[in-house]
């Protein structure tokens, strides 16, 4: 190797080479062949897989095709809630379904809760609880199309009573929430009792995976409130419903889904029996002091909405929906929503009341 | 290529092909391309640490959940997904409220549409104001936008009064104003609410009817609904008067050409006549219907009487027997009436039904209890388009609306098959 400058080396090599030279210089040619061969080898290697790696389809090995960009995003995480959901063991000794009629909303919830094995069957010390009514739109409670204040109250002192840590409302209304919770008066009611709200905010929610659903195997779901929780309940209202014949307390679960879900409206019933499989509550309460029989689910003239007096307990929601339907909705004889069906395929519930165990009370 | 050299045995140098690596062909550098490599060094050096600390902090917007709220804040710089309406109707995620919500803002005209001014009476002020589109419909009536989307609406405004309350509980009158386009549909919208045994008021072009604590009004193209929060008195006494104030204020229009028609000309109640947009009598075919229910309610029978315009009488013609065809698929002909129109008899029911082409237009009888009472209704039904107005006449023609119906039938939206079939991750 040398350091001296090209014009110096040029101006000494002028005379003829020598057969030494000759020689060295044919032997350094072959080198170089192979040399350069090799290097060719390299290079054509290297290229070859850096066109596989960028041009490769993108479900091919090794292939960094990305025309979206959608492979370079982090992936979500895909929640699951537990398997087997928030249900407690069986208890044969127990009705499956309580009814309790009466004017007293606190001694109503008591009774039905009580028919269904007491408080203390479902809720321990410790417990973090969500509660999910039904607040879906801009109404006063008195029109029927949300979950009944008081109702509310009365559920939230009873699982706060059995030692409940922590009790959380939570509900995802389409339209304003801040309105949706005030209007109804689920915000009083829920802060009123000692409850933590839980509006929904984008970072709440996630995706959910549930195994076997048609059309939620994976979708946006409110999981806020649900992150550290151990039991779930639902409160929701009776209701007429445009779409769906019928909004109770396996359709109330709507109401933690986020995403276009509307779009879901074109198989109604498709979705409810999915809500049924996303969701098994530790029990529902369906909440009938007032029932919205027409003009469903929205509402609006009190002509719509008549007294019911009445709450059901239980564990089996498509049980409690269907009693619903026949002796709230007074839709007895009339073939029941295609939902039941759907969900009962699935081992869902059982779809007719008759075949569970009543406990049936009047109290106040 | 190659250079002869000293240095090297045999002479030769090798200029271009290193074959000892990484030595380079100088013993020195001048310091300041040690600065260079080094800065390069550095510089290749940073990139790679930017790109780790990227990957291991990716930008939260990635996860950006926005879209599973339907119309929620979007973070900065990211456009929000749903809404795209003349006012924000909503309130926002967290907790602002948007242009047109407030008493001060709602005053704007331009976020109003058919929302007469000045509102709200003594003792109330007016809320926010919404306006929705077909598309957007669900966010304030999810679950029952369906119902209106089958009439065509084109928007939706509302306003809520909110009760200057001091001390009791609070109260308010919420406004509706939906658009449906046509007289007929705002008609057909307000039959559809209305409950049954409720009777219609008809008047100046307004068909309206009172219910406890709230009102309801179709005129011109508009349904209103006024709905109460209860039935207190200063509640009912304001749905009252806006149910007024909205009969004057409210642009009208000439009525149905159907209910000029079926209440003008053949004196049948308001309360009895409606208009179907779609799937009449359950047949698909069946669009742009008027009918009336001609039976008493407390009657067991359901007869009635249907209108339907079509473009010229060819197209009538076809039309009466896609009719007649329906009738008979639900039973077996029956003779045909004095008049020589074709009767049907239902399986189940019992009842006779027929239709026939009169002109332009499609007469027919559905649920008739006998063969002369079909006759007679079909009679006075081709007198009564005889004897129509020629403005009337003139305005007697289909629908420009020819939405496909909602419901049975409809194709699933693509985007909500399953992430699996629509090949959307999420």
């Amino acid at each position: 190797m040398s350091t001296e400058r090209p014009k110096d080396r040029r101006e000494r090599v002028k005379g003829e080479p020598t057969a030494l030279d000759l020689e060295g210089s044919r032997e350094h040619a072959r080198l170089e062949r192979r040399t350069l061969l090799k290097q060719a080898v390299g290079v054509g290697t290297a290229c070859a897989a850096a066109g596989w790696l960028s041009l490769a389809p993108a479900g091919w090995p090794l292939s960094l095709q990305d025309k979206d960009g959608e492979r370079g995003k982090p992936r979500a995480r895909v929640r699951r809630l537990p398997a087997g959901g928030f249900a407690v063991p069986d208890a044969a000794s127990v009705a499956d379904l309580g009814v309790a009629h009466g004017t007293k909303i606190p001694e109503m919830m008591r009774a039905a809760v009580d028919a269904i094995g007491g408080i203390g069957r479902f809720i321990s010390k410790g417990d973090v609880v969500v509660i999910k009514p039904n607040v879906a739109f801009e109404r006063p409670a008195a029109l029927g199309a949300t979950t009944n204040p008081e109702v509310l109250v009365a559920l939230i002192d009873l699982v706060r009573a059995a030692g409940a840590s922590e009790v959380r409302v939570a509900d995802n209304p389409i339209e304003s929430p801040e309105s949706c919770f005030a209007r109804s008066g689920i915000q009083a009611a829920a802060l009123g009792a000692g409850a933590r709200l839980y509006m929904p905010t984008p970072q709440q929610f996630e995706l959910l995976g549930t195994e076997g659903a048609t059309w939620i195997e994976r979708w946006p779901f409110f999981w806020g409130p649900f992150e550290g929780a151990n039991k779930v309940i639902g409160v929701s209202p009776i209701k007429d419903h445009n779409l769906c014949r019928a909004s109770m307390t396996t359709k109330n679960w709507y109401g933690l889904l986020g995403g276009r879900r509307n779009q879901f409206h074109q198989d109604i019933h498709g979705i409810v029996a999915d809500l049924a499989l996303m969701l098994r509550p530790t029990f529902v309460v369906l909440d009938a002091t007032r029932v919205l029989f027409r003009s469903g689910p929205t509402g609006g003239s009190l002509s719509d909405v008549k007294a019911g007096h009445t709450l059901v307990a239980s564990r089996d929601s498509l049980a409690a929906d269907a009693y619903g339907w026949d002796q709230l909705l007074e839709r007895k004889g009339e073939e029941l929503p295609a939902y039941f069906a759907k969900a009962a395929a699935r081992q869902l519930g059982q779809p007719d009341w008759r075949k569970v165990v009543l406990s049936e009370t009047s109290v106040g | 290529m190659t250079k002869r050299s000293e240095n090297k045995p045999g002479g030769v140098d090798e200029r271009i092909f290193v074959k000892d690596g990484f030595r380079s062909f100088r013993r020195t550098y001048r310091i300041e391309e040690v600065y260079w490599g080094a800065g390069t060094g550095a510089l290749l050096l940073g990139i790679v640490g930017w790109v780790t600390w990227k990957g291991a902090h990716p930008d939260p917007r990635l996860f950006d959940m926005s879209a599973a709220l339907e119309g929620g804040v979007s973070p900065p710089g990211v456009a929000t997904p749903v809404l795209d309406m003349p006012s924000e109707p909503r309130s926002t995620r967290d907790g602002r409220r948007g242009p047109a919500q407030n008493g001060a803002a709602s005053g704007a005209a331009e976020g109003r549409g058919p929302l007469p001014a000045a509102l709200a009476g003594e003792g109330f002020h007016e809320g926010k104001i919404g306006a929705y589109d077909s598309e957007n419909l669900y966010v304030k009536i999810n679950g029952r936008a369906g119902f209106f989307q089958s009439f065509g609406v084109k928007s939706l405004h509302t306003v809520s009064l909110e009760g200057e309350a001091s001390g009791e509980a609070p109260f308010s009158v919420d406004i509706e104003v939906y658009d449906l386009a046509e007289a007929r549909n705002a008609i057909g919208a307000y039959n559809g609410e209305r409950p049954p045994g409720i009777e219609s008021v008809a008047s100046e072009g307004s068909t309206y009817h009172f219910d406890r604590n709230a009102g309801f009004l179709a005129r011109g193209p508009y349904y209103v609904r006024f709905i109460g929060s209860d039935e207190s008195a200063k509640v009912v006494g304001e749905v009252r008067r806006l149910l007024d104030s909205f009969r004057v204020q409210l642009a009208g229009e000439a009525a149905p050409w159907g209910f000029s028609l079926l209440v003008d000309q053949l004196q049948l109640s308001p309360s009895a006549v409606t208009y179907v947009k779609n799937n009449a009598f359950s047949f698909g075919f069946a669009r742009d219907v008027y009918k009336a229910s001609l039976s008493p309610a407390s009657s067991k029978e359901d007869l009635e009487a249907f209108v339907v315009a079509a473009l010229d009488t060819e197209a009538a013609r076809a039309m009466a027997k896609q009719y007649q065809e329906g009738f008979a698929s639900l039973g077996a002909p029956a003779g045909p009436t004095r008049s020589d129109v074709s009767l049907f008899k239902d399986e189940f029911l019992g009842t006779l039904s027929g239709a026939l082409a009169s002109e332009r237009w499609v007469v027919g009888v559905r649920g008739a209890p006998s063969a002369d009472v079909a006759a007679e209704w079909l009679e006075r039904l081709v007198a009564g388009l005889a004897a129509l107005p020629a403005d009337v006449r003139a305005r007697a023609v289909p629908s420009v609306d020819t939405a496909t119906p909602e419901g049975a039938g409809a194709e699933v939206d693509e985007a909500a098959k399953p992430a699996e079939e629509n090949g959307h991750e999420y």
